[in-house]
């Protein structure tokens, strides 16, 4: 769900009041897609769950902040991104990322994945990613954003966003290919039998 | 056959064709290049798969989970800073100036500092009476001052929300730092410092309390 700008701006007038009913009800409305996007990029539950407070509290004490630029959620993640970055930062967290090898060009063996739609090995390569990726995959495809919404949130330019998802993709699939070979699976073309 | 510029096209559509905010045309000229290359259905399938995916990884969750904390928050600041204004009895502006005009009860050394006061607002109404009123000499100001431009490279800096102006002007002293733009949308502040010392003012910004999250902005290339 996704209040227009038009409510936004009249709920955070209200937070300005100290309306509680107001920031509650922005709490509500929000609360899941903070905590999907943190929780993609950091992975932890418990963390998550602070960063979609620490999110809200910001939103209470600085309602002012959002100018209308954008749409709210979109501006919404930005603030969680800054909570994110602190906190990882604080907690000196690190990513083991994938090794990205060349691209592939074996286009049958992407629809032998796709088909086989391999859960926890999708989710393994995912969590292998760079937080930066992972991200970036997150607001595409889970959020729906536009190449502009992106670029905003993640504050780089379009081009760095298409970078980043076209490697990111790749090296999913460079991990799913291995994963594969670690169950037997030497030749590609054994999953059509798999 | 599928020629390079093709292909990397399609590939830099793929990810908004799946998630649907591709544009109308764009979104066209990408579906007739999935009819006249059947081979590209394949990554398309990947991409779609690996969009359920991500969408299926977060759990389904009550929309209110972590409200009681921001609440219970919320209250405890709202205590803390009601509690001080309670015992601290401020005095009002009328009572504040009669206790400054009270330390001075008209004394000699009050009355000569009243007159050079009274001499000084003299001289200076003459000077500004003595200027031209034509508003065509009026001159105009820049906050920029000479209107110099940096070009970069620049520091974006979000201090923290519970930053005092006195924080933030401290740790830029230290740093050798200029504001230069902010705050923008996210509160972010821009901050310029010589390149050759953008690295180190970087990390000690880091290590600043005051300071949330720092990222360099790299030089603009000339004409940009």
């Amino acid at each position: 769900m996704e209040f227009d700008n038009a409510k936004v701006f009249e709920l955070l007038k209200a937070v300005g009041q100290g309306s509680e009913a107001a920031i509650r009800e922005l709490y509500t409305t929000y609360s899941r897609r903070i905590y999907a996007f943190a929780l993609h990029r950091i992975g932890d539950p418990g963390l998550a769950e602070e960063i979609v407070v620490d999110t809200m509290h910001e939103v209470w004490k600085r309602p002012d902040r959002f100018r209308g630029e954008s749409r709210f959620s979109t501006w919404l993640l930005g603030v969680a991104r800054y909570k994110i970055l602190t906190a990882q930062r604080s907690r000196g967290t690190d990513h083991d990322e994938l090794d990205e090898e060349l691209p592939s060009t074996d286009a049958g063996a992407f629809e032998v994945l796709a088909q086989k739609q391999r859960r926890e090995g999708v989710q393994h390569c995912m969590g292998k990613l760079s937080d930066e990726h992972r991200e970036c995959l997150h607001l595409v495809f889970f959020e729906g954003m536009s190449l502009k919404e992106v670029a905003e949130v993640q504050d780089a330019p379009e081009n760095t966003i298409k970078t980043r998802l076209f490697h990111a993709r790749q090296k999913i699939k460079n991990c799913l290919r291995l994963l594969m070979q670690s169950e037997g699976i030497s030749d590609i073309g054994e999953l059509d039998n798999a | 056959m599928l020629n390079q510029d093709i292909r990397q096209r399609f590939d830099e559509m793929l990810p908004w064709y799946v998630n649907g905010t591709l544009e109308q045309e764009s979104r066209q000229w990408f579906e007739g290049q999935l009819s006249a290359h059947p081979e590209l259905r394949s990554e398309l399938s990947f991409t779609e798969a690996l969009r359920d995916r991500v969408q299926a990884a977060v759990p389904t969750l009550a929309p209110d989970i972590g409200l009681d904390t921001l609440m219970r928050r919320i209250n405890s600041e709202r205590q803390s800073s009601q509690a001080p204004r309670a015992r601290i009895a401020t005095p009002t502006l009328r009572e504040r100036i009669a206790n400054f005009l009270e330390g001075f009860r008209f004394s000699p050394a009050f009355a000569t500092a009243a007159a050079v006061i009274a001499v000084q607002a003299g001289v200076i109404g003459a000077l500004v009476v003595g200027q031209s009123t034509d508003e065509s000499e009026y001159s105009t100001f820049r906050s920029s001052g000479d209107g110099q431009i940096v070009s970069g490279p620049l520091l974006e800096v979000a201090f923290s929300a519970d930053a005092r102006e006195r924080d933030i002007r401290g740790v830029l002293v230290r740093v050798g730092g200029m504001l230069a733009g902010g705050p923008g949308q996210f509160g972010n502040y821009v901050v310029y410092v010589p390149a050759d010392r953008i690295a180190e003012a970087a990390r000690i910004l880091e290590s600043d309390p005051a300071v949330e999250a720092v990222s360099i902005i790299p030089a603009s290339e000339p004409g940009r």
